[in-house]
């Protein structure tokens, strides 16, 4: 099979690859053959060097030298030839196979003279040589050399043409190229090809593609780079050179395809060019995925707002969003929805507007959707509960409000009808808001905050007999529950945030906080109207002094008493008339104070706010700064802004070392940010130190793990 | 060119010079149509009408007996094109008409490797073509170095490169097919590679039956593992004896081995034909009839007793592929080596 290898290369193939002679993959380690020079016209460089497969000869005997480097003896170059086979190409009009049979004829019978006129029907052809040609045209390599055998049979003298038995073999060569390169046998793939290089054109690109992709599959990168490398620069087909591309594209890394796309020839590649930008915006998605060149997001981000390419503004929007640009993704997501009205870009453009503090927005694009598929309704209902719990309270039009109901109602989301039972309270309806809360526990009996809002409504409706009942069934449960009402309880606010569950964002314990603690000061006043003015004695802070008609210094005491209550809203006033005063010291005591109580009631701007009101020390700045990024990192969390969660705290940990809640709190963060490796390290590490919290969540991202792997 | 096989114990089959071959063209014919197809793909027609490496390897060895060059070349070069694209230079074991690819499983089947390298050395005999010799032996170099393997110390068969070497189950030893040793090929492997003892790899074979002929079933069963002086069935295999151990017989008496192994087979058989054999029992489980497998119990009962065998299985039955490649083999075998069988005088 392999001793026509260098001479076939000389063989017209009528192709302009093989003129331009060189392909720059080799086949290390291979020289070129001595057994196979080349019997005429100078030597050429083939595609490959030839080889002579020695190892699996080694120690065998021969029964003879396989050296045969010129085409078989013919069979008398005395007599006659045989023009059949002459004839034949000029029949089919193979002009190159005309030309060499004559030259080979030629060579054989030196006073030989081919025909003027090869088409003259004069000529009488042997039928049995028309009949394998016919095969070999037809690719019936089989037929054709079983025709062979039985021609020898009738014709023992008969001895086939070289070039019929290398245009046999290529044909084989071919086939088995292809088997191999079907059954991923790679290392055979480029063996074969190795051994036939008449395989390698531009006629046939096919065995060019099978080839680079064995040399890539064989760990030989480069070589197959050169396989595409050298289509691109030689063969013209358009469509074979789209196809070209698209599979370096599947086979090749991204830096690997720079030089190949450099062949481009009149801009034939640009939509795989896009193809490769999307791709990439693609992968930052995935896990781990590295971020895009910014070339390739300008591109698709071009292409995408040029076409109105609703899929490619969505994909752009989620890259948005993952690098935490909620603006830039609302604006593609707005283009996608604008270009095609979808429940899919409704769902980003929610997304992207829950994530921009709008939740009414979010809840407005998502409304006419939202019962379309379950991860829809999921942001809805997301949505729909920040659109209840924004501070300060706004009130909820009819319509919307509506829609919510009855999602809430339609989904028993027990998270949502808490939420609508917060809502109730806040705007004065007790008894609306316990019903809610009666039916998100109805929906969820573990629904802690639902317990806590029937608690705190039915203190306001003053039923202390369901009160206590809640403290029986609740307290063991719950320390909020349990302490309700005990004044001294609440020494501070992390003390009374839940640790985070994994839970939907919408479950938004801050706000459940944030009403428990206003309420605690009427939970004193009704205490100090129970207990019959015994404890109203001056000095004290039982009665309530408006601030103005206290000094400054007077009511930086009077405050600071309200806080030793648990009163931080009263005390916020006459913090604030504190810093009327003109002693340096008072005023900075007082927005230290201020600070301290707006930490309290949970609203860690105004806290912030308040503390810049007045030069503090050191130490108190760190201790504010530190209470403050506590807060929102956790409020952050609680309206599933994991990210920012985890930029507070990270922010906070250049003030104070991470507690175990906090740790907690991270590693739930990255939990719902879908890194479950680093939540599993941070639960671990936590879980060790005795934090039973941590253990449900490291069984949670455990599981994760598990199932994304398995994936 | 003509290469006559190394005879190992008497005379045994070589390709006649001038005679006419054992097989006749019409019986070669028939087989041709009944079972290959014009691109030269020898089917296995009772089994999904996939083709092996050993239906192939069958085909070749069959065209060299019968002296059909055409029909050989069309067998070959389907076997060359489809299944021998390993990187080792072996053929895949198995290829499927419905599969895309056709083959899917790329692990050999030794004896279908050895069928096939058999196959190309008596046609480099019979017509005196070099490469069948040069890819034949390039074949047997590789089999000799990466398919024999030690078993209890006995340098035996690797059924293929995948699967077969042995785990905890098999105390470490490899599972072996005893019908792999297609004895007649063992001695003409030999003495193409002076590296390799393929003559060695003979004794095994025949100490693997010598080491059956002591268990309850007399022979051995299709898969079996070798271990402790003993030999029992493979783990994970059915313990029996079937359709693969059939061809021990034949492969017995075509390569001219002692008669006395063939006994615990013919004791097995009856004049009904052979029989699946429970191993731990001994027991016949359903008989395995069709002609072409009576014909072996048949030259075994002749073998012993001078009986010819009878009249209807003189004719080749084309029942299916498997049945008829083993009649066409006994009959070249009783043909050209044991004439009394058929009730004719001995050739000179």
């Amino acid at each position: 099979m392999k001793r026509f290898a260098l001479t076939l290369c000389l063989i017209g193939i009528s192709l302009p690859a093989m003129a331009q002679a060189i392909a720059p993959f080799g086949v290390d380690p291979m020289t070129v053959s001595e057994t196979g020079p080349a019997p005429s016209a100078s030597p050429q460089p083939a595609p490959f060097a030839a080889e002579m497969p020695v190892q699996t000869e080694i120690g065998i005997t021969l029964p003879d030298p396989i050296l045969t480097a010129q085409a078989p003896p013919q069979t008398s170059a005395s007599g006659a030839p045989d023009e059949t086979a002459l004839r034949y190409f000029a029949q089919q009009g193979d002009t190159v196979r005309l030309q060499r049979e004559i030259e080979r004829l030629r060579a054989l019978y030196p006073n030989w003279q081919p025909p003027a006129d090869p088409l003259t029907t004069d000529f009488v052809p042997d039928q049995s040589i028309v009949r394998i040609w016919d095969l070999v045209t037809a690719g019936d390599y089989a037929g054709a050399r079983a025709a062979i055998a039985e021609k020898k049979a009738a014709d023992p003298g008969f001895v086939p043409t070289a070039d019929l038995t290398e245009t046999i073999e290529r044909g084989e060569a071919g086939t088995r190229l292809r088997a191999a390169s079907d059954a991923s046998q790679f290392d055979e793939v480029v063996s074969i090809a190795a051994n036939a290089p008449q395989l390698l054109t531009c006629s046939s690109v096919d065995n060019l593609w099978r080839l680079a992709e064995a040399f890539i599959k064989t760990g030989a990168q480069q070589r197959g780079s050169d396989a595409y490398s050298y289509i691109l620069t030689n063969c013209t087909d358009p469509g074979e050179r789209f196809a070209t591309m698209q599979k370096a594209i599947d086979l090749l890394d991204r830096t690997a395809l720079t030089p190949l796309l450099a062949l481009e020839k009149d801009g034939e590649f640009s939509p795989l060019r896009l193809d490769l930008a999307r791709r990439a915006v693609a992968a930052a998605l995935d896990e781990g995925g590295a971020a895009p060149a910014t070339d390739d997001v300008d591109l698709l981000a071009k292409a995408a707002m040029a076409d109105k390419n609703a899929e490619d503004l969505r994909l752009l929007g989620y890259f948005e969003l993952d690098r935490n640009r909620p603006t830039e993704a609302r604006r593609f997501f707005e283009a996608a929805n604008s270009a095609v009205p979808s429940a899919e870009s409704a769902q980003g453009l929610g997304v992207a507007l829950v994530q921009l503090n709008d939740p009414a927005a979010a809840e407005a694009a998502l409304a006419e959707y939202r019962d379309d598929n379950e991860d829809i309704a999921k942001v809805y209902r997301d949505a729909a509960a920040a659109t209840l719990a924004r501070e300060p309270r706004l009130a909820v039009s009819e319509t919307i409000l509506g829609r919510i109901v009855e999602t809430t109602i339609a989904t028993r989301d027990a998270g949502l009808a808490q939420e609508l039972g917060w809502y109730a309270y806040a705007f004065n309806q007790p008894q609306t808001a316990l019903e809610w809360f009666q039916t998100a526990l109805g929906w969820q009996a573990d629904l802690e905050p639902a317990a806590y809002g029937l608690m705190v409504s039915a203190n306001a409706l003053g039923d202390t007999a369901r009160v206590e009942e809640i403290r029986r069934t609740w307290g063991g449960r719950s320390v909020r529950i349990a302490q309700f009402g005990n004044l001294t309880s609440l020494t501070s606010p992390s003390s009374v945030v839940p640790l985070p569950k994994p839970r939907p964002a919408h479950l938004t314990q801050v706000q459940t906080v944030r009403v428990a603690q206003q309420q605690a000061p009427r939970q004193v006043q009704q205490a100090e109207a129970s207990s019959s003015g015994g404890r109203g004695g001056g000095g004290g802070c039982q009665t309530f002094r408006p601030p103005n008609s206290l000094s400054p210094g007077g009511a930086l005491s009077h405050a600071w008493c309200l806080m030793d209550l648990n009163r931080p809203a009263q005390a916020v006033d006459h913090f604030g008339r504190a810093l009327d005063s003109a002693n340096e010291a008072t005023r900075s005591d007082a927005a230290y104070g201020r600070a301290l109580a707006f930490i309290r009631l949970g609203l860690p701007d105004e806290a912030a706010v308040a503390a810049a009101a007045a030069p503090l020390s050191d130490k108190r700045v760190v201790e504010l700064q530190t209470a403050i990024l506590t807060l929102k990192a956790t409020s952050a969390y609680n309206i599933g802004e994991y990210q920012l969660a985890l930029a507070m705290l990270d922010a906070r940990a250049q003030y104070a070392a991470e507690r175990n809640d906090l740790l907690t709190l991270r590693a739930w963060s990255y939990y719902h940010l879908r890194r479950y490796a680093e939540a599993e390290r941070i639960f671990e590490a936590v879980a060790a130190t005795g934090y039973g919290d941590a253990v449900s969540g490291l069984d949670a991202a455990r599981a994760s793990l598990r199932s994304a792997q398995s994936q | 060119m003509k290469r006559l096989a190394t005879l190992l114990l008497g005379g045994i089959m070589t390709v006649p010079a001038c005679a006419a071959p054992a097989i006749t063209p019409e019986e070669w014919q028939s087989y041709l149509d009944a079972f290959v197809s014009p691109e030269g793909r020898v089917i296995d027609t009772a089994n999904g009408n996939i083709s092996h490496s050993e239906s192939q390897g069958y085909g070749l060895v069959l065209a060299a007996l019968a002296e059909d060059r055409s029909g050989f070349e069309r067998i070959l070069n389907f076997t060359k094109t489809e299944l021998m694209i390993r990187d080792d230079g072996l053929a895949a074991w198995r290829w499927e008409p419905d599969a895309d690819p056709h083959v899917t499983d790329t692990n050999n089947a030794t004896d279908g490797d050895m069928l096939i390298a058999y196959g190309l050395l008596l046609a480099s005999d019979l017509w005196g073509e070099t490469t069948f010799f040069t890819e034949a032996a390039a074949m047997v170099a590789t089999m000799g170095r990466n398919l024999l393997v030690s078993a209890d110390g006995l340098p035996a068969i690797l059924p293929g490169t995948e699967g077969f070497a042995g785990n905890d189950a098999t105390a470490g030893q490899p599972i072996l097919n005893p019908s792999y040793w297609i004895f007649e090929t063992l001695p003409r492997f030999d003495s193409l590679d002076p590296v390799i003892d393929w003559n060695a790899v003979t004794e095994t074979g025949l100490e693997l039956l010598r080491r059956a002929s002591t268990t309850p079933a007399g022979i051995p069963g299709d898969w079996v593992v070798m271990a402790g002086g003993a030999i029992g069935p493979a783990p994970d295999f059915p313990a029996e004896f079937g359709y693969n151990g059939i061809r021990i017989p034949l492969y017995l008496m075509r390569a001219g081995l002692d008669p006395a192994f063939l006994e615990p087979f013919r004791a097995k058989a009856s004049s009904a034909g052979l029989f699946k054999i429970d191993l731990a029992t001994g027991n016949a489980m359903e008989p395995i009839d069709e002609p072409g497998y009576r014909l072996i119990q048949a030259g075994m009962e002749c073998v012993a007793t001078g009986q010819p065998v009878p009249e209807e299985l003189r004719t080749l039955q084309t029942t299916s592929y498997y049945a008829a490649t083993l009649q066409l083999l006994m009959l070249d075998h009783l043909r050209r080596q044991r004439p009394n069988c058929l009730g004719l005088e001995a050739q000179s």
